[in-house]
């Protein structure tokens, strides 16, 4: 593998990697840290690359593995709204701004307390648009799984939605 | 799409039976405005899916990768060729080495030494007939020695086996 194909077929991952590596770092600068770490190391071993089946697998495993790695090796916090979120289309109105920022960390906090596995599975079909098939081989679960870890996610967001609306949160 | 099939398509979002297309039907609708009263509630989670999905890398990250594997790129080919030209002048000074060695023994062999023995030829037939008498007569010597040795050996051995066998 070239540079040329390196740049058209590796770093196109960049913003999927990062998204996942964030959501385990809940930091920017390290979530960005994680991704070109993981670049290297696909670039140092570009000569193995046809031996993998699924490169983009790979990629998540690997990232996964050095986000858990920077997470064991200083304190964290997760669930912060990152630097660069993008509010720009309700920037003309501050009180959107807040409501949404709001309602997102809401979200967010509510997926943070899903088992890892089920928040995992929800991340990758609802956020990365994935399909059964590709979360069976990135995250090396039956299909079958899959279905059960996303309709209980999704299940248990129904129910925390519904109570946090019932108490007018 | 009205509230009719959006509720519907809700329904089968739970029970995680949609398709990846319904499930970008319901993105659309709800981060879109004009959302049924009755939906509302569910409004903040496909915001959220949203603006996780708007979630970017920062501008200079393929400049900032691109620099660093081209300076490891200049490093790791450096490091290799000069360990392949270090290993290469190695062999070869090994192979010269090794070829001065077996050119330098084999001159210095003892490949004529035949011909310094034939300088010690008896050339005279008395005088070879007289060595060769010496030489059997020596031989024969030996060898009466070593007949009684052994003849004594067996007599002894003789005596112990008597000796056993009563």
């Amino acid at each position: 593998m070239d540079i040329k194909q390196f740049k058209s077929e590796i770093i196109p991952y960049k913003n999927k990697l990062y998204r996942f590596a964030y959501r385990i770092v809940g930091n920017g600068a390290e979530a960005e840290d994680v991704v070109q770490e993981v670049m290297i190391k696909l670039w140092n071993q570009r000569g193995k690359l046809h031996q993998y089946n699924s490169i983009e697998a790979w990629c998540i495993q690997m990232t996964k593995n050095l986000s858990i790695d920077k997470t064991r090796s200083k304190h964290y916090k997760v669930g912060i709204i990152p630097e660069g979120f993008d509010i720009s289309s309700n920037q003309n109105n501050p009180h959107k701004v807040a409501e949404t920022r709001d309602t997102v960390q809401r979200i967010k906090n509510i997926m943070n307390t899903l088992p890892t596995k089920q928040r995992e599975v929800m991340q990758m079909r609802d956020i990365e648009g994935l399909s059964y098939k590709e979360i069976e081989e990135q995250l090396k679960i039956p299909m079958n799984q899959v279905k059960v870890y996303l309709f209980r996610a999704r299940k248990f967001i129904k129910s925390q939605l519904i109570n946090s609306d019932s108490y007018g949160l | 799409m009205d509230y009719k099939n959006i509720n519907h398509l809700l329904e089968k979002y739970w029970k995680g039976e949609t398709s990846l297309q319904d499930e970008e039907i319901l993105k659309q609708y709800f981060n879109n405005g004009n959302i049924a009263p009755q939906l509302e509630q569910y409004k903040s989670l496909f915001q959220y899916f949203k603006k996780e999905q708007d979630l970017m890398i920062s501008k200079n990250f393929d400049k900032q990768l691109l620099d660093r594997i081209e300076k490891e790129s200049i490093v790791v080919p450096a490091k290799f060729h000069r360990l392949y030209w270090m290993s290469s002048i190695r062999s070869v000074a090994a192979i010269g080495i090794f070829l001065i060695g077996a050119v330098f023994i084999f001159q210095n062999l003892p490949h004529n030494k035949t011909d310094v023995w034939a300088q010690y030829e008896i050339e005279d037939e008395q005088e070879a007939i007289e060595a060769t008498k010496a030489a059997l007569a020596l031989l024969s010597e030996k060898m009466k020695k070593g007949s009684k040795k052994a003849t004594k050996g067996f007599s002894e051995m003789r005596s112990a086996t008597k000796k056993i066998l009563k």
